[in-house]
């Protein structure tokens, strides 16, 4: 998106929004539309340019919790954040770190599975939304089949595509996080933010086979299914799921938690299975042993969305088919000993 | 062939389970053949297990409870912008509107670190602030990079 003459553009935007009623009550667009345009903003950076501020809210205990990052944009490079916590996105690498101290942190994986769409497991409904940074934009409402109740909104500009703010809501619509942008320019005439020349490689690799050559689940929770497993420099396994619209991983290592060396979470016994979370500014994390395994879940998904797909991996305890088939995946012959 | 002339590398994706299953049955062939085979095996799973037990940097339960202490709700602390949105709100000429700078983010992130390593091989801390960049990361891929990739610029960085 090259936004020249942006606030002139804005201001006639807005006008014509206020012209023909945008903003209010619409109807709905069928389902499908919603798809297009969730499908589209996942690829409307690869031809936007700008730059902005991008807010970041979220739930920690009851208490809402607010923080800002930077975030440019241009051509398909994507540059967040500032100081020494600058993440680089370009095609399929991602870069954390800072200028001169980058560490590669995710590189291509052709084998990588197609995620299923968003409509498998979401029931989605698209309307003309509120401003967001000062663009008009279109709302895409995911809402969970079951219950009726939405669980993501999803603010889309109406020119370019571009996804200006994501929420996430609880199940009585309760916001839970929340990351958008307050304000956008044109980037200038700078140019994209180069790829580093040297970064340390700690991308993980992709696994071709399962180590205990024991399947890893294919599915868990509400239909979050295995896209890829990954083997991280430090050792462990990442387990990569999605439901078309949310994702989650699960990271396995051998042993058992050393619960005193956690820091305080919220603890809870899931089906006998002691587990900790901590909620993170985008995610929610939950770590708890079975079978000789730490698994560490973590999601971008409602809490207890991702607490469903925990409860389906704990199963039962001891005994449990998918804990029994991970903690196989983990120290079979081939894995870890 | 003696043991360090022998493909450390073969052996190591074989340890790992990498191997298709051609090349893992050629690996297992040598292995029943070859007492040199099996002690660079050996060699290579010891050296593994031996960076795995490497004792790591992180923040002892003390310290992560200071920084929660230092983390403020609903009181954003203005004068902590980072410069980077500093300078990008300069550029546009607006006024700062209340949002919250970057110590409770800072915060926030350097608490999510003190999930780290482990002590010995049986007792494990997961380093949750790297496993929640790393799910991001990926997740940028099939999903609007932007808003997956803001949380990493705060969890990033802080766990081993």
């Amino acid at each position: 998106m090259r936004t020249t003459g942006w606030p002139l553009g804005v201001a006639a935007l807005a006008v014509a929004a206020a012209a023909v009623g945008l903003g209010r009550a619409a109807p709905a667009q069928p389902s499908n539309d919603a798809e297009d345009l969730l499908t589209s903003a996942r690829t409307a950076s690869e031809h936007a340019s700008f730059a902005g501020a991008l807010a970041v809210t979220w739930r920690d205990h009851g208490r809402l919790r607010h923080t800002e990052t930077y975030a440019q944009v241009e051509d398909g490079v994507i540059d967040l954040g500032a100081g020494q916590s600058r993440v680089l996105s370009r095609d399929g690498q991602r870069w954390v770190g800072e200028p001169g101290g980058w560490s590669l942190v995710l590189g291509p994986d052709v084998r990588a599975k197609i995620p299923p769409p968003p409509h498998a497991h979401w029931d989605l409904r698209a309307a003309p939304g509120p401003a967001v940074a000062g663009q008009p934009t279109m709302e895409v409402d995911a809402a969970d089949p079951a219950t009726g109740a939405t669980r993501a909104r999803f603010y889309l500009d109406r020119t370019t595509g571009t996804l200006l703010r994501r929420d996430v809501l609880a199940a009585n619509g309760e916001l839970l996080r929340e990351v958008g942008f307050e304000a956008i320019a044109p980037v200038g005439s700078a140019l994209p933010t180069p790829p580093p020349r040297h970064a340390a490689h700690d991308e993980p690799r992709p696994l071709t086979a399962v180590p205990s050559g024991d399947p890893a689940p294919e599915t868990i929770g509400r239909g979050y299914q295995l896209l890829g497993t990954y083997r991280q420099p430090d050792g462990s396994v990442q387990l990569y799921y999605s439901d078309g619209l949310f994702t989650l991983s699960l990271f396995e290592q051998p042993g058992t938690v050393d619960w005193d060396a956690l820091p305080a979470g919220d603890e809870q016994r899931v089906r006998g299975v002691e587990t900790r979370a901590y909620p993170t500014p985008t995610t929610s994390a939950v770590v708890w042993g079975l079978h000789g395994v730490v698994i560490t879940c973590v999601s971008d998904a409602p809490p207890d969305q991702a607490r469903l797909a925990v409860q389906d991996v704990v199963g039962g305890g001891a005994g449990s088919s998918v804990g029994d088939d991970i903690a196989r995946f983990v120290l079979g012959p081939f894995g870890w000993d | 062939m003696t043991p360090a002339d022998l493909p450390d590398d073969l052996l190591s994706a074989y340890v790992d389970g990498e191997l298709d299953a051609d090349t893992r049955a050629a690996v297992e062939d040598q292995l029943s053949a070859s007492a040199a085979w099996r002690e660079a095996l050996a060699e290579v799973t010891a050296a593994r297990d031996a960076v795995r037990a490497l004792p790591p940097l992180d923040l002892s339960p003390e310290a992560w409870d200071r920084l929660l202490g230092r983390v403020g709700a609903d009181e954003p602390a203005r004068s902590g912008a980072p410069g980077r949105v500093a300078a990008f709100r300069r550029s546009i000429r607006r006024q700062p509107g209340p949002w919250i700078g970057a110590v409770a983010g800072a915060a926030a992130v350097a608490a999510l670190v003190a999930a780290l390593v482990v002590p010995n091989q049986q007792r494990v801390t997961p380093k949750v602030a790297t496993f929640s960049t790393q799910q991001q990361a990926r997740a940028s891929v099939v999903g609007d990079p932007v808003s997956a990739l803001a949380g990493a610029t705060l969890t990033q960085g802080m766990g081993r």
